[in-house]
């Protein structure tokens, strides 16, 4: 009784403390502090807390005890009881108590974040009345001076709500930002929840390829673990021919009994079938690319892609595909022209392959030289990625650009970009280098003006540390990069 | 060329092969239209290398129309192959959400 009496009594110190701030009621931050030192002082104030149950575990009561452990680690019973149980009002109030402004930060995110959590466990609690008003509590997104209020959950909040409204794009984006997100700054639990929720999705839609790409980035977890490798099971890729080291990993995941029919399905699949031998000529190529069209999204690899279209160029090559267009316009009494025919079908037979690389895994030996047709279905792919890239980046604000509080709308952007900058990485690394040369100048000055004038410090701060993965050793922007990074560290 | 693209293919919508002629075209073409338009449901679906596909009466129009230009005609008549079989689909893990705890709906 007297730890939950006491549990009261700091939580309304704290309150005081966001109260003297003068930024809004028990909300407001009471100065403005780097999110790196707010979260370390939170670790250090819960740990306190548990030194202090240890030490004391002699004199203090049960209750007292508990309470000590409560306020140490209150995740304990937010993942543990809270959460899986499905208590969502609980969840929002425990959260909003455990987790305050003064030490934490976006309690209100990370409320809502955990409260949509345990509706989800039981579809029936999703009601729709609570479900607006949670999406009307993000719209904390622009009350305060700063965006010290918005961290990884209320943007994994947002992507829930998006996700639950059907809109499954952006919430795609939202969470792959979030799962990417700088660890100083995002709290694991969200950073790991979507995580699973894009694997989830991903083998839900059986895009597999998706997964194994997933599964390569975002935090060290058990799932993506297991996942990874079940989904390179499934595809046929070489590295996991034996059952007990899927076996393995699966008793390392969370939620054993609800994987295990994956699990089973995964340890079932038999190889895909080889695609058969070339005939020469047109029939055999076309033979090939109906072949690999028909094997599911990641199954071929980027050799056999690069086999098709060596097929395809010695077609071309041949001078087949112009006789035979001849004697078409002859038997049909016809008298189109035979070269724009021939373009038209070579641009078709490009827009095929990058159909095909596109959900190919990179080799991990590339081929010293690929065949030009590839090359030409790559340019097309980096094209349209790229384009879009650019003029997205393009309409970035910078230098003196008037503040619009609109974070809701420069972290949706600033998804997309990373969506953009994934999609380059994971099908055309070799490419990716021009990401920095491209872009990396707009990023970096909307970062500037982000973390200047929107006061966006924790969305300028994600697009440093990305910067910095990017930027060549030797260019000369990468100084300023870091130092912005430490800044707004 | 993608796989809508592929299967949109006039000869595959009409069923016609590479050879067949500007009548066997026209034929097939108003026959497919009648059975559509008095519901006969062996019409309402047709096979391709990619999948099955739904067929309705503009896509036969559609069909007819490019089949009547010869320049389209040619280069359709390229894509054509005698490869049997369909799209080998890795079904979806429908447990998957429930999984993560995530027990909504999942439409998009």
């Amino acid at each position: 009784m007297y730890g939950i009496i006491a549990l009261v009594a700091v939580r309304a110190v704290v309150y005081a403390m966001g109260k003297r701030g003068g930024q809004g009621g028990g909300g407001g931050p009471p100065t403005e502090y780097k999110p790196f030192v707010v979260r370390f002082t939170g670790y250090a104030v819960r740990a306190a807390f548990l030194v202090l149950a240890w030490a004391l575990r002699r004199d203090l009561s049960i209750g007292w005890e508990i309470s000590f452990v409560v306020w140490g680690a209150p995740s304990l019973v937010l993942e543990l009881l809270l959460i899986p149980a499905g208590i969502p009002h609980l969840a929002y109030y425990f959260t909003r108590m455990m987790y305050p402004f003064a030490i934490f930060g976006e309690p209100r995110g990370r409320a809502v974040f955990n409260e949509l959590r345990a509706r989800l466990r039981w579809g029936w609690l999703l009601a729709p009345e609570r479900i607006v008003e949670l999406g009307r509590e993000l719209v904390v997104f622009n009350q305060f001076g700063s965006d010290r209020a918005i961290g990884a959950a209320t943007v994994a909040a947002r992507a829930q709500l998006d996700a639950l409204a059907g809109n499954h794009e952006h919430a795609r984006e939202l969470f792959s930002a979030v799962q990417a997100m700088d660890w100083r700054h995002a709290s694991r639990a969200a950073r790991v929840y979507s995580q699973a929720w894009l694997l989830a999705d991903a083998a839900h839609r059986g895009a597999f390829h998706e997964v194994v790409r997933l599964s390569l980035r975002g935090p060290y977890t058990g799932r993506r673990w297991f996942m990874g490798a079940a989904a390179r099971r499934i595809l046929g890729q070489s590295g996991l021919e034996q059952n007990w080291k899927l076996v393995g990993r699966w008793l390392f995941s969370p939620g054993k009994r609800q994987s295990f029919g994956f699990l089973r399905r995964a340890l079932a699949t038999t190889s895909w079938p080889a695609s058969s031998p070339i005939e020469p000529g047109l029939p055999g190529a076309k033979r090939l690319s109906f072949e690999l069209m028909q094997l599911p999204k990641g199954v071929p690899t980027r050799s056999d892609v690069a086999r098709l279209a060596r097929t395809w160029q010695t077609v071309l090559d041949s001078g087949e595909l112009n006789q035979s267009l001849s004697e078409r316009r002859q038997a049909l009494n016809a008298s189109f022209d035979v070269g724009a025919v021939a373009a038209r079908f070579e641009r078709q037979i490009v827009a095929l392959l990058g159909e095909l690389v596109a959900v190919t895994q990179p080799d991990s030996e590339p081929e010293e030289e690929y065949p030009l047709l590839l090359l030409a279905a790559m340019d097309r792919l980096h094209g349209d990625w790229f384009g879009e890239l650019e003029d997205l980046c393009n309409s970035l604000l910078h230098n003196k650009a008037h503040v619009t509080n609109d974070l809701d709308k420069h972290w949706r952007t600033w998804a997309r970009v990373r969506r953009l900058t994934g999609l380059l990485s994971d099908v055309l690394p070799e490419r990716a280098a021009w990401i920095f040369s491209s872009v990396g100048g707009q990023l970096l000055n909307h970062g500037a003006w982000l973390y200047n004038n929107e006061r966006a410090h924790t969305l300028a701060h994600e697009i440093f540390y990305y910067l910095l993965t990017i930027t060549p050793k030797d260019d000369m922007n990468r100084g300023t990069i870091v130092k912005n990074f430490r800044l707004s560290t | 060329m993608n796989d809508e693209e592929l299967a949109n293919n006039p000869f595959l919508v009409l069923e016609l092969g590479a050879t067949a002629s500007r009548a066997e075209v026209e034929r097939a073409g108003q026959k497919l239209l009648a059975q559509l338009a008095i519901g006969v449901s062996a019409a309402k679906s047709y096979r391709t290398p990619v999948g099955v596909r739904e067929r309705d009466e503009s896509k036969v129009r559609i069909a007819l129309s490019a089949l009547r230009d010869p320049e389209q005609r040619a280069l359709y008549e390229l894509w054509l192959s005698d490869v049997d079989g369909d799209r080998q689909v890795v079904p979806g893990w429908s447990g998957a959400f429930p999984s993560i705890g995530w027990r909504a709906p999942c439409t998009e």
